[in-house]
């Protein structure tokens, strides 16, 4: 449990206590070995074994190992828990986590039930069960308890609860008895009151459930108006699961009528979470029940005539107000009528507009809203309300953040894609000037209002004076508008994420990266820009800028899991070298990656949910091992073992073997992988009906459960037949045989996982990355079906087929990359953009050559031991097995002459002329407003990757 | 549009809006942890309506080791503010002080004298936004930070321990009007 050398247990001599201390451990050995057999006591005996286990020889450090083993199969009672702990202290690291069920839980139910009345050890042992995730030693009610005694202790916890919440009942009926004591065991606090709900929903019957709603004391309304509301919360999610919207709209009623206190409008009554349930609500049962519209818009009245209104809470009744006209009022009437706002609902949004338009919030909050309204409604908004809000002069912030919400709109607008049928064809229509498009979106209208977004960001530029909010909460969010229509132009709405950038598609990103990097400099460590700006920069093949600006927003610890992906994910194929563990940078860059799961994930559970246990807390009991076991599945834990592997193959370093690697052994194929990536920081403007715009700049879909386990077996295929043993090492003929065994056993374990993972949706990878696990999975296949050969069966042909298709594939992989003959800065910029490529063809290339190469030489040992020539492989195969080698190193020897030549061309004197003339060549709409100093920035980013790139080994 | 509520350990996953914030720390998941664990009515989170955290606030009761019952310094059952953070883009907008009402009513729950925290000398907008919520400076904690905020030239900061009583003290034995002539030492701070 602790790994740090215990102290052993008050009452031992002194002698002992310091060679302990020290690791004297023979002399340890000797003294406790007297001791045992003079004081006839077992924890010497247990000091001994333990010593024994710190020796260096191999067969001794398994004594304690083999000692608790040994207790559990007797059935033997260590009745001194600190025996006990010294024991696991000497088996961690030793004993598989798995196994404390079966080892050290056993023992600690044997010694507490030895000393039942020893609270204190009763409490040490309980202690470690849970740390360790031993609930069935625990005896807590889990899956891991036998379903019958599941029901025992949920049955038994119901009913004690239960009494307990009765004696709280009946003290509460009868409180002005002030002579009565309030009974000892009673529900009281809110933990108790969550751990009743939790109980009553898992072991007991709707009925149950409908009597604890309807308690005086513990019903959701009864306890929200104590400031209550993870009941009442929890009581609507349950009742939205069945479906049961009256219940949810009498319980949010009941909650939000009784929650203004002498006029004075509540926190708990303006929960803007709890209005839009009620609404939700009324909006399903308007049809049965006509009356809750009105109920709504009378408590709305109510609240909204309150006196001292904070401007929060009148913000959210406001935007209640709203939300309730946009719910539950008329629909299919025209927004816009004459020219003037018509429907109710675009009357009461603009009203809200008119009070809350200056808010930062403002545009987030209602963006779901205008997206409801017609396309005419949506447009007297953008280009006509909101202008008219925001006339005066730009210097003024309120001015300024006013036109920056009409932008905003107008970019909503402008990026709604809209279909019609003009007879059986559907096409698409420009939502701003209604004219037929071939583009996903109007590059007239985007570039317009590029041109228009453009003056306001110059004229603030230019004017004199200096306001700092302005250029500090306006500023940047303009210029990631600029930037993001040059990206739709680059993209047409949305990217094929994987696809290298063509020169086009590049310069405009290279635009939009130029202006952010300015603005970045003017706002150091302003998120928004710095995610938008990783992004792009990786993109790019820029990830030595991408690191220093990730750098600076202190991406780390717990956030590193929800954040992660966004700087790692595929970071190794674009610039291995950067993460180096060999460079102090790049180990300091892939501890923060990985130190957190190594941390937080050290014991099975943390040692926090003890103290949640001995605080009472029992919604954190449940709360913290849900929390914990989702840890362990995340994609981005599998996703740092899979970069780190990556890397050190690359760049010829040494390994840890991966089967000793909890992110790898932890995970079976069973294991379903989730994937949480926090995109909360990153803007959010285009409209729902295109993609979002960070993920068109992902250089490729998220990780997910498929591509993360894909990962994870092609780097086990790679460690099999990559490892070579140390030169000093002699192997004997049997353990060759054992290796052989191991090597075709683990192949087979591949093959039949990779087929799991390969089949499913294009979109979850890119394009080479599914070239690339399925050459891996084709040539594991390959190989079992070379070792079980056959002469007499006719295989021959399907080993024929799969050396083609893997010929096919490395073709495939080989088109990926766009390169062309000629050297021109589009060749460059469009190599820089395509290492993700050219590294799934390099790693493509090592399993092919990997694969043929064990191939060939099994087939050659098979030969000299079966000289008849009936066991090896058909001479035709052979020389195919040596083509596919062939085409593999001539694809090997292209991509570094690709690197090469790039090494030339980016370190080159007039790369940066070159470069500067591409990026101003032809009209664009960002010219007048990005400068040239955040150039060498990029051009120095792309050359430290390209030196980076020497350091790869290719074959 | 924004809601209140306690704390989620998976609301960390929502944390970046505020994390990503250069005056907001981020610390080892077993730190928000201890705080979920023991004081969970103490960590209240603001929610937009995307699910992104844009506020929180961690809170804990302790006093001081019965062993210092007797010194001048030992502090009573009362609350502490560990950490308050609103998200740039959510300020001024009162949802701080709103953290802080709910801090201190689950104080009141837990029965605590007094709400006290820590916070830099020279962080006048800080100072500013407590004293408005009614807390006042109770002592001064000398050379309690190990490098200044805003002055390069100095190696070490004043913090100001400020307090508010809660309901228990009725009579305000825990808070004193003069209290920035009170110096104290770290040493005397556990």
């Amino acid at each position: 449990m602790n790994r740090q050398r215990p102290r052993l247990k008050n009452g031992v001599d002194l002698q002992l206590q310091s060679a302990f201390q020290d690791g004297n451990w023979p002399v340890v050995i000797r003294l406790a070995e007297k001791r045992a057999k003079t004081l006839n006591d077992q924890y010497y005996e247990a000091v001994k074994i333990c010593a024994e286990s710190q020796l260096d020889d191999p067969a001794a450090k398994f004594a304690a190992v083999a000692a608790v083993w040994k207790f559990v199969k007797e059935g033997s009672t260590i009745k001194d828990v600190d025996a006990i702990d010294l024991m696991e202290w000497a088996t961690t690291n030793l004993l598989d986590q798995d196994d404390f069920a079966e080892t050290l839980g056993p023992l600690r139910v044997r010694a507490v039930k030895a000393a039942p009345k020893d609270k204190v050890a009763a409490t040490r042992c309980l202690e470690s069960c849970l740390l360790h995730w031993d609930l069935a030693s625990a005896q807590q009610m889990s899956p891991q308890a036998s379903p019958d005694k599941r029901k025992l202790y949920g049955t038994l916890a119901q009913k004690q609860i239960e009494r307990a919440a009765q004696a709280t009942e009946q003290a509460e009926a009868g409180s002005n008895d002030t002579s009565a004591k309030p009974p000892a065991r009673r529900v009281k606090t809110e933990e108790e009151t969550l751990l009743l709900y939790d109980i009553v929903e898992t072991h007991g019957t709707p009925q149950d459930f409908l009597k604890l709603i309807s308690s005086p004391v513990f019903s959701p309304a009864a306890q929200f108006c104590q400031g209550r509301k993870e009941v009442a919360l929890r009581a609507i999610a349950k009742f939205k699961q069945d479906g049961d919207w009256l219940a949810v709209f009498n319980l949010c009623r009941d909650c939000l009528s009784d929650c203004d206190a002498d006029r004075q409008l509540t926190l708990l009554a303006s929960d803007i979470a709890v209005w839009r349930h009620i609404i939700d609500a009324a909006g399903h049962i308007k049809d049965v029940d006509p009356e809750s519209t009105s109920v709504v818009q009378q408590l709305l009245a109510k609240l909204l005539s309150s006196e001292h209104m904070r401007p929060m809470y009148r913000r959210n009744i406001l935007l209640a107000r709203v939300l309730s006209v946009f719910n539950l009022g008329h629909s299919g009437e025209s927004d816009v009528v004459d020219g003037r706002p018509s429907s109710l609902r675009l009357r009461e949004l603009i009203h809200y507009l008119n009070d809350q338009y200056t808010s930062p919030a403002c545009f987030s909050d209602v963006k779901t809203l205008m997206e409801s309204l017609d396309s005419n409604g949506l447009k007297y908004l953008a280009f006509e309300h909101l202008p008219r809000l925001s006339e005066g002069d730009s210097k003024d912030f309120k001015v300024a953040i006013t036109r920056l919400l009409a932008l905003k709109t107008q970019y909503l607008l402008l990026t709604h894609r809209k279909t019609k049928f003009r007879g059986q064809n559907q096409q698409l229509q420009c939502t701003v000037c209604e004219a037929t498009v071939k583009s996903t979106l109007c590059n007239v209208c985007l570039s317009r209002f590029s041109e228009a977004s453009v003056t306001f960001y110059d004229s603030v530029m230019k004017s004199d004076g200096e306001n700092t909010k302005v250029n500090t909460e306006v500023l940047p969010e303009l210029a990631i508008l600029i930037a993001f229509c040059s990206l739709n132009l680059a993209f047409d709405g949305s990217a094929q994420t994987g696809k290298p950038l063509e020169p086009q598609e590049a310069r405009h990103l290279i635009h939009a990266t130029l202006l952010l990097d300015d603005q970045l400099a003017q706002n150091p460590g302003h998120s928004q820009l710095s995610l938008v700006l990783t992004q792009l920069h990786i993109r790019l093949g820029s990830a030595y800028r991408a690191a220093d600006i990730w750098d600076v927003i202190g991406v780390k610890r717990t956030i590193i899991d929800s954040l992660g992906p966004v700087f790692y994910d595929r970071l190794s194929t674009i610039a291995p070298a950067l993460l180096s563990s060999y460079d102090s940078w790049g180990s300091h860059l892939m501890d923060l990656l990985q130190s957190h799961y190594q941390i937080s994930l050290k014991l099975k559970m943390p040692r926090r949910l003890v103290d949640a246990f001995e605080s009472g807390s029992y919604s954190s009991v449940m709360g913290i091992p849900k929390y914990i076991d989702r840890l362990r599945m995340s994609c981005t834990r599998a996703m740092s073992l899979a970069e780190a592997r990556r890397i050190e193959r690359l760049l010829g370093q040494t390994s840890h073997e991966l089967e000793s690697d909890p992110r790898f052994n932890e995970v079976d194929d069973e294991a379903n992988l989730i994937q949480t990536i926090d995109y909360g920081s990153f803007p959010s403007w285009n409209s729902s009906t295109i993609r979002p715009m960070h993920l068109n700049l992902r250089l490729g879909p998220a990780p997910s459960n498929r591509r993360c386990h894909l990962s994870m077996l092609a780097e086990a295929f790679h460690e099999l037949l990559a490892y070579k043993p140390p030169a000093s090492y002699k192997a004997s003929a049997g353990s060759l045989e054992y290796d052989h065994i191991y090597v075709i056993e683990t192949l087979a374990r591949l093959s039949n996982s990779f087929p799991k993972f390969l089949a499913g949706p294009d979109d979850e990878m890119t394009r080479p990355e599914l070239l690339y696990f399925e050459a891996t999975s084709l040539t594991c296949t390959l190989m079992s079906l070379c070792v079980d050969f056959d002469r007499s069966s006719d295989s021959s042909d399907a080993l024929s087929q799969i050396t083609n298709a893997l010929k096919l594939v490395l073709e495939n992989q080989r088109s990926q990359i766009l390169h062309q003959r000629e050297s021109s800065i589009d060749r460059t910029i469009t190599m820089l953009g395509s290492m993700h490529n050219i590294t799934m063809l390099r790693d493509t290339t090592a399993v092919i050559k990997l694969g043929a190469q064990w191939i060939l030489n099994h087939n050659e040992r098979e030969k000299t031991r079966d000289r008849s020539g009936k066991s090896g492989l058909p001479k035709d195969l052979a020389s195919q097995l040596k083509e596919l080698q062939t085409a593999a190193d001539a694809s090997i020897k292209e991509g570094q002459g690709w690197i090469s030549g790039l090494k030339t061309e980016v370190m080159s004197r007039d790369f940066e002329p070159k470069l500067k003339r591409w990026l101003l060549d032809g009209e664009h709409d960002l010219k007048s407003i990005f400068s040239m100093n955040s150039l060498p920035g990029l051009i120095d980013s792309w050359q430290s990757n390209v030196k980076g790139w020497q350091q790869v080994k290719w074959a | 549009m924004t809601t209140f509520r306690r704390f989620r350990p998976d609301d960390v996953n929502k944390f970046s809006k505020c994390n990503l914030d250069p005056l907001t720390e981020t610390y080892e998941l077993s730190f928000y942890l201890q705080y979920y664990a023991k004081w969970p009515s103490l960590f209240q989170v603001c929610e937009d309506s995307e699910g992104n955290i844009v506020g929180y606030i961690m809170g804990k009761v302790e006093s001081s080791p019965d062993a210092y019952k007797f010194s001048e310094h030992y502090l009573p059952w009362h609350a502490h503010i560990t950490a308050l953070t609103v998200a740039p883009e959510a300020r001024r907008q009162g949802i701080g002080k709103i953290l802080v009402e709910q801090l201190e009513a689950a104080a009141d729950v837990h029965n605590a004298w007094f709400m006290d925290l820590f916070v830099r000398s020279s962080n006048a907008k800080a100072i500013a936004f407590y004293k408005e919520l009614g807390y006042s400076v109770f002592r001064v904690v000398k050379d309690y930070y190990g490098e200044h905020a805003t002055d390069p030239d100095k190696d070490s900061e004043d913090a100001f321990d400020m307090r508010k009583s809660m309901k228990r003290d009725t009579k305000g034995e825990h808070v004193r009007d003069d209290g920035e002539k009170h110096e104290v030492h770290p040493e005397d701070v556990w």
